[in-house]
């Protein structure tokens, strides 16, 4: 059977991912490690708003600095990292063959985290460009560009020389989201950082570019994770092609155009917002698609060892849907005229990076571990208090937000209430969404822990395999393997 | 492989068709607007150097994320009802600026016509500590920008510096003064003003 794949040209699963296993395990490690940063300083912001003397005399600590680099921590140092490297251990499976070495990428990766450090620095430093959602100084942004260039290409290469010809829904999704990511990055942070125009379009780049990088990069990206998941662990496959397609297809397109409905009330032309509007609306048939496709894929036998898994990528599935249907509810005449300017479209967002791609990836994570490491966790008892750990930190950091901002929405509507009082009585917002920040940090911590534990168990094994080089091969044969349930 | 070659297609063709009717489209239009002539005179006013310092500060320092300065429309919330505009802005009010401050996010007032309603002297003591004139609010204070100095033998405290309430003084012998970075960010907020009589707006 090897020799076969062999002439064939496709590797068996041990090979892909003994060839991409340094760089994956290195993108998930520095992901968390900016999900510490991250989540840290969005627990600051929450404190400076319940106390806002709370380490008030550093010019570089405001409320406004500490905000947008949280966000890009998260952003581009935490999701995109955990996406990018479930997406490299994925469409290297589905291939049948990945990088013969994975230095380039491991360069790519280290040029990345100093573009998003030095994205970090430029914030507190005061070089943002003041854009919302694409605030990254210039010389921040062209080191992550030229950064993601140089890791798609080595992630998205097993595609392209690929002699399995079969290209399955998730691989369509992974490849349209990284190419999204290029194609959105350089599109808005050309026109923002470079031409700089003025007055009013800068803000319609902006938005185009902060909802697309949401959307059709770290959405996109997670729902491949999704296909990708399910199925391998329940055995069961989506409803249909044919609705994956279309689901695929009208995401792609309609999310295209979509973000700038957000736009609505501001001193926009109406035919632009009208416009973001109707693509909104049709959001409709993605939803329906994508929820009915996905529906009998989470049917099905799931075993022991796959249960966390599965339960990982179940919370990602109803946080895509819950995410789906509140946007385009958002988006009707009548509530957006109430949810302009609140917190909502915050929580929403926080929903897609840390319910929806958070999920995924630790899904992919957990069901991953083992392959590439080539042993079952001794300690697997203890994911599920890391998978309890995320379902309730997306609850508590998302929903208080969700919620705050639609009282915040009917509040303001009264025009005898203060704006500050409003945010007086909403103060509980805050306290719980710092509780829930802590709980993700910590589902995502276990998991860096649980990669760095079973890299000193690789290095032990090592030092093993030197003294008892016979009884080493034993342990660590296929067929083992195959006994452990991890191949 | 024709799989690949269609996303890659697909793709393009979406986003490059978002991203031309978003930009390419109306950009000949708004980079052709100007100023124009009002009642009050010629709108926006080009701004001198000290305002435009204090944009850039409160640019650095991130205050759009809590204050917007862009008044919605009749009907869509209360902006105009609240006080903090005689009409919606419109294109024509951010002529010249780079980046729009527009806000997305309502934590503090709008600003859009700041200039209105607060006297430079509440902004300065404002800006030293927001809970001298508002007991209720969540701003936090920029002391960082003003000199507190520990009062001279022979000068009579609070003589050279700010009238502040004893309560928040940092001292009893301090005396508090503006920097030359808060008195451009005053500038700046007391040049916020969005012409009544535009006629594009009404």
């Amino acid at each position: 059977m090897e020799a076969d794949l062999k002439k064939s040209g496709i590797q068996t699963s041990a090979g892909v991912d003994a060839s991409s296993k340094s760089w994956v395990l290195f993108l998930w490690l520095s992901g968390a490690g900016w999900l510490c940063i991250g989540g840290l300083l969005a627990l600051l912001s929450d404190i400076k708003l319940v106390h806002p003397d709370f380490i008030s005399g550093c010019s570089w600590m405001t409320y406004g600095k500490i905000v947008p680099a949280s966000q890009l921590a998260i952003t581009y140092g935490f999701i995109s990292q955990f996406l990018l490297g479930a997406a490299v251990y994925v469409i290297a499976r589905l291939s049948g063959s990945a990088p013969q070495n994975s230095l380039l990428g491991l360069f790519g990766t280290v040029f990345w985290n100093i573009g998003v450090t030095l994205g970090v620095i430029g914030i507190f430093l005061g070089h943002t460009t003041g854009q919302l959602g694409m605030e990254a100084p210039r010389y921040a942004s062209s080191v992550l560009f030229i950064a993601f260039l140089i890791m798609a290409v080595w992630a998205l290469m097993p595609i392209l020389t690929s002699k399995n010809d079969k290209i399955y829904a998730s691989t369509w999704y992974l490849l349209a989201a990284m190419l999204c990511f290029t194609w959105v990055f350089f599109g808005g942070y050309y026109v923002i950082g470079w031409i700089q125009p003025e007055g009013i379009l800068g803000s319609v780049i902006a938005k185009w570019g902060a909802t697309n990088l949401l959307q059709l990069w770290i959405v996109l990206g997670s729902i491949g994770l999704i296909y990708y998941i399910t199925p391998k662990i329940t055995g069961s496959s989506p409803t249909s092609a044919s609705l994956a397609a279309l689901g695929f297809w009208t995401f792609l397109v309609f999310s295209s155009g979509a973000g700038v409905s957000e736009l609505r009330g501001g001193p926009f032309p109406q035919w632009l917002t009208a416009l973001g509007v109707v693509f909104k609306s049709f959001m409709i048939i993605p939803l329906l698609c994508i929820a009915l496709s996905l529906k009998s894929s989470f049917k099905g036998e799931v075993s022991t060892e796959n249960r966390i898994p599965y339960l990982f990528s179940a919370l990602s599935a109803v946080s895509l849907i819950s995410w789906m249907a509140l946007s385009w509810v958002s988006s009707c005449e009548f509530f957006a005229r109430y949810l302009s300017l609140t917190w909502f479209q915050q929580g929403l967002n926080d929903l897609a990076i840390f319910g929806v791609a958070g999920s995924a990836s630790l899904a992919v994570i957990f069901y991953s571990l083992p392959r590439l490491l080539g042993r079952s966790f001794c300690c697997s008892g203890f994911h599920w208090i890391a998978f309890i750990s995320q379902l309730a930190g997306v609850v508590l950091f998302t929903t208080p937000l969700i919620l705050g901002g639609v009282i915040q929405g009917l509040w303001m509507a009264q025009v005898d209430l203060d704006i500050n009082a409003v945010l007086t009585h909403l103060e509980w917002v805050y306290m719980i969404r710092g509780l829930g920040i802590l709980m993700i940090i910590g589902s995502a911590s276990y998991a860096a822990f649980i990669i760095k534990w079973s890299f000193y168990q690789s290095i032990r094994r090592g030092f093993e395999l030197i003294k008892n080089p016979v009884k080493q091969q034993q342990i660590e044969s296929p067929a083992n393997q195959a006994q452990e349930g991890i191949a | 492989m024709n799989h690949i070659a269609l996303i890659v297609l697909g793709v393009f063709i979406s986003l490059g068709t978002s991203w031309f009717g978003l930009y390419v489209v109306p950009s000949s239009q708004y980079l052709s607007m100007d100023v124009v002539e009002t009642q009050e005179g010629f709108y926006p006013v080009k701004p001198d150097p000290m305002i435009e310092r204090g944009r850039e500060l409160y640019t650095e320092n991130g205050c759009v994320y809590c204050h917007t300065q862009h008044v919605r429309p009749a009907g869509f919330g209360t902006d105009i009802e609240r006080g903090f505009g005689a009409r919606r802005t419109t294109a024509q009010d951010y002529v010249g600026q780079s980046p729009a401050l527009l806000g997305q996010l309502r934590i503090g007032p709008d600003l859009t016509n700041l200039a209105s309603r607060r006297e430079k002297d509440w902004l300065v003591l404002h800006l030293y500590n927001p809970r001298i004139h508002s007991p209720e609010s969540n701003m936090p204070s920029y002391s960082y920008m003003f000199d507190e100095v520990e009062y001279r033998e022979g000068i009579p405290a609070g003589e050279e510096g700010l009238e502040i309430p004893t309560d928040f003084k940092p001292g009893a012998n301090y005396s508090v003064t503006p920097t030359p970075e808060l008195n451009a960010l005053v500038t700046y907020l007391t040049s916020l003003k969005a012409a009544d009589s535009l006629t594009e707006a009404k």
